[in-house]
């Protein structure tokens, strides 16, 4: 019986339908012909509405469904859900899901309608995109049937609750990965620069194209092959690659939804999974009041996992950061002159100029990238027209905070930092190109 | 589940303060004429029956609620007859029966400012109201008990010395205008010999009419000066026999006129109306179920960009120091400048505009303009906030910002 009271619901359908009937009575007040009539067709009104009811609850195990999906999400990226579902009833009915998404998503109305004939199978898929790294719990599957006669709803709960875990965009790690192998960076903006250092590790030969270095043209196989042929020197292997991420404040920003912190951690598997492919060493640092917790760099197979783990942990409190106990640290324990990815953010001159000494030290043994975010909030705020003088105001602040950030970057430069200004989307590919830049002209 | 034990005992609080303050609150006279027996209020009856009681040794006046016709045909017991309220309608039958009562024997006194047209027709009396008191206004019931206009009744009874009784206006609207003296005497009158109480001559019981309805109840029947009017009237009931209340009579009481009652009363309102009624609670309970688990309000991060720039805005507004925003403006143009067309913004001269104008594809005057406000800023001190405005437009120009 409380199963049958949980299941049984009534649609908007009856309710219009019986608000008609309301009226018709009021108005038979005054017209008494149409009492009678009123009265009858209330009759079969109510007669259809157990038909409609004994029709829904005849069939014993109406609906059978359940959800697909990935075991791990992939943060910040569209992940694939897909339900399936049989109906069992005599006959076509008419069906809305309500699909219990997890409490971080924040959405009530993941609503679905169709209609399913008898013994018909239709796969329902939509997209989730999470923003937050940690454990999804899914509910139920709610789905509601009614009949042609649309007056009673039948609810039946498919599925069971299950947990998803969201990692570190693996899904960008990928796509990234794939295309640094392959060379098609370029389709994604990824500049190919043009190789100043010399490496002397020989990789192969190949045919000149016009940008090669003509100094390395290699006039033996030339001459066999009558054709200009130039020698290929391999990038440096095994240097270290740090991604340091900062848990402070200042990465607690969202940007469509979606925190700095977790934008930098995506960008780290990102950089730290070309790294390894590249044949360097990766390794994660992440501090903020003090360090929290260090991967060593390494490349062994396992190394890429081990960062997808560490990175899926991390969990902050949002301290304000502290940059001399993280020199102090990389003093101690990275011994190696390494490359040192800093994703941070500076607000103004001044929160810089605070950290500025921290950072030259840094910079005194390792080849040091700082990457802030460029603040894309404010653009549609300097792309309007100041119609009155406070607006005017308002506009010269967010133009100031804009200009705050270029003098941050030239600042960092002056003391030979490399930075990587970029808006919070475009990490990844910026951070790669730096990666490659720097790799290139062998600053490591 | 926690946030809502919250709510519930503030809610419980605050349902206890308001029903404290009811039971603190004094109650509001309702100074409506009710007649009632059980009726403690001014014109209620309460105190009357009490009265009754110590006269008729200790035994209660009956109470009928339905009419003497109805009591008659169905059996019940025939006893004196009290009639009292504003205005007593009778039907043939019950005038019938009525008088079949006094014929036989029984004392039927009927006390009301206004008598049934087949009373004063067939028994040959006219009421009126009291002409002093025509031209009175009152809104309230109860600013007719105090003031200047009142009348004095005593009765006019053989062997019996008669006190003076003063009533207000509110309790002597109407007399006997007119009565025939060879069927009617008068038992009571007024200051002006008019009568306020009759009795019929020449029958084998009583028949006593009154116009002071007001006289009977509680307001009246505790104050001393006029607690001997109603006194005398019960007396004229015989001491030894029943005495039955009849309170259908009483116009306005017996039948609360509610707009439910006009509903139920049609067929097709009354279906309307439970149909609605019936909808309301289904709706209640199918709308309240779930439909799916609780998903808890949890709030997501919240960028504050556009706030910290808003105040701060606001911050330099109130302060007004134009120039200090007109050279941050002109800074950022510059780095603009720099960034996007890669030009050197030392100097703002000739080869800088037609250089600015070749790579922008700008129009010149706009970039003219610009220029020479840019180098105006730098010079000057002050500056208002119509040319602060303008600024805003030339720079929207070269921005192309539509």
């Amino acid at each position: 019986m409380k199963r049958f009271w949980k299941s049984f619901f009534i649609t908007n359908r009856f309710f219009l339908i019986t608000g008609i009937f309301i009226f018709l009575f009021l108005v038979a007040y005054f017209f008494p012909v149409l009492f009678g009539i009123t009265r009858v067709l209330f009759l079969a009104f109510v007669a259809a509405f157990l038909v409609d009811a004994i029709i829904l609850y005849r069939v014993r195990k109406p609906l059978t469904g359940i959800r697909d999906c990935a075991e791990k999400f992939s943060n910040g990226d569209d992940n694939e859900i897909r339900i399936t579902l049989e109906s069992s009833y005599p006959q076509r009915v008419f069906i809305k899901v309500i699909d219990e998404l997890p409490v971080q998503f924040q959405k009530r109305d993941q609503v679905f309608e169709l209609d399913l004939a008898s013994g018909e199978v239709k796969v329902i898929s939509y997209p989730l995109k999470p923003v937050k790294r940690g454990e999804y719990l899914f509910g139920l599957l709610n789905v509601f049937a009614t009949t042609q006669l649309g007056l009673v709803r039948r609810r039946t709960q498919l599925g069971d609750e299950h947990a998803v875990a969201v990692y570190p965009s693996f899904i960008q790690m990928r796509k990234y990965e794939l295309l640094a192998i392959s060379n098609q960076l370029t389709d994604h903006g990824i500049k190919k620069i043009r190789r100043i250092g010399n490496n002397m590790e020989f990789e192969q030969i190949k045919n000149y194209v016009i940008g090669d270095d003509y100094r390395k043209v290699n006039w033996k196989a030339t001459a066999r092959k009558s054709e200009l042929m130039v020698n290929q020197y391999q990038d440096e292997r095994s240097q270290q690659v740090y991604s340091v991420i900062d848990k402070g404040r200042m990465m607690q920003m969202p940007f469509d939804k979606m925190s700095l912190l977790d934008y930098a951690i995506n960008a780290s598997l990102v950089i730290s999974n070309i790294a390894l492919k590249k044949g360097d060493k990766a390794g994660i640092i992440t501090f903020q009041q003090k360090v929290n917790s260090i991967l060593p760099a390494s490349s062994r197979n396992i190394q890429l996992n081990l960062i997808l783990e560490h990175l899926y942990k991390q969990k902050t409190a949002y301290k304000e950061a502290d940059y001399s106990r993280l020199y102090a640290t990389l003093k101690r324990k990275v011994t190696q002159r390494s490359l040192i990815l800093l994703y941070t953010n500076f607000e103004s001159l001044s929160s810089l100029k605070r950290q500025l000494g921290h950072l030259r030290r840094i910079r005194k043994q390792h080849l040091l990238v700082c990457i802030i975010f460029e603040n894309t909030e404010v653009d549609q705020l300097i792309n309007s027209k100041g119609e009155d003088i406070e607006e005017v105001y308002t506009k010269g602040i967010a133009e100031q905070l804009v200009y705050e950030k270029k003098l941050i970057v030239k600042e960092l430069q002056a003391h030979g930092i490399h930075t990587v200004l970029t808006a919070p989307k475009e990490l990844s590919v910026n951070t790669i190109n730096k990666y490659l830049e720097l790799k290139a002209r062998g600053l490591i | 589940m926690k946030g809502d034990k919250k709510y519930l005992i503030g809610l419980i609080v605050i349902l206890g303060l308001y029903i404290f303050y009811e039971f603190q609150k004094p109650k509001e006279l309702d100074w409506t004429p009710t007649y009632h027996f059980k009726d403690k209020i001014p014109f209620g009856t309460y105190v009357t029956h009490d009265l009754m009681e110590d006269m008729f040794d200790g035994r209660e006046a009956n109470h009928s609620f339905s009419t003497i016709y109805y009591n008659e045909t169905n059996g019940v017991e025939r006893t004196n007859q009290l009639m009292i309220g504003n205005q007593i309608l009778l039907s043939e039958l019950d005038f019938d029966a009525l008088l079949s009562f006094v014929e036989e024997g029984y004392t039927v006194m009927m006390v009301a400012s206004q008598l049934s047209r087949r009373l004063t027709d067939s028994l040959d009396f006219e009421m009126g109201i009291n002409e002093a008191f025509a031209t009175a206004n009152i809104s309230e019931i109860q600013d007719g008990l105090v003031g200047e206009l009142k009348s004095k009744v005593h009765f006019n009874i053989e062997g019996r010395e008669s006190e003076v009784y003063t009533f207000p206006f509110a309790a002597s609207l109407s007399y006997f205008k007119e009565y025939n003296d060879d069927n009617w005497e008068a038992l009571a009158v007024n200051e002006d010999d008019g009568a306020v109480v009759l009795k019929l001559k020449d029958t084998n019981g009583q028949l006593i009419l009154s116009s002071l309805p007001m006289a009977f109840t509680n307001y009246f029947v505790l104050d001393e000066k006029t607690s001997g009017f109603a006194e005398t009237m019960l007396s004229f009931f015989p001491k030894d026999e029943l005495l039955t209340h009849n309170e259908f009579y009483h116009i306005g009481r017996v039948e609360p006129t509610s707009k439910v009652r006009f509903f139920l009363r049609h067929a097709p309102l009354k279906w309307a109306m439970y149909l609605l009624i019936v909808v309301i609670l289904i709706f209640m309970l199918f709308e309240a179920k779930r439909r799916q688990r609780v998903i808890p309000v949890v709030k997501p991060l919240k960028n504050t960009t556009l706030e910290f720039v808003n105040v701060l805005g606001r911050l330099y507004y109130r302060q007004s120091d134009h120039i200090k925003l007109a050279r941050k403006r002109i800074a950022y143009w510059k780095e603009f400048v720099r960034s996007h067309y890669n030009l050197r913004t030392e100097k703002l001269d000739q080869y800088f505009i037609d250089e600015l104008v070749r790579k922008s594809g700008r129009e010149e005057a706009t970039i003219r303009n610009l220029v020479s406000v840019a180098l105006q800023i730098e010079e000057e001190r002050e500056m208002s906030s119509g040319e602060l405005l303008l600024l805003e437009k030339q720079l929207n120009e070269f921005y192309d910002i539509k």
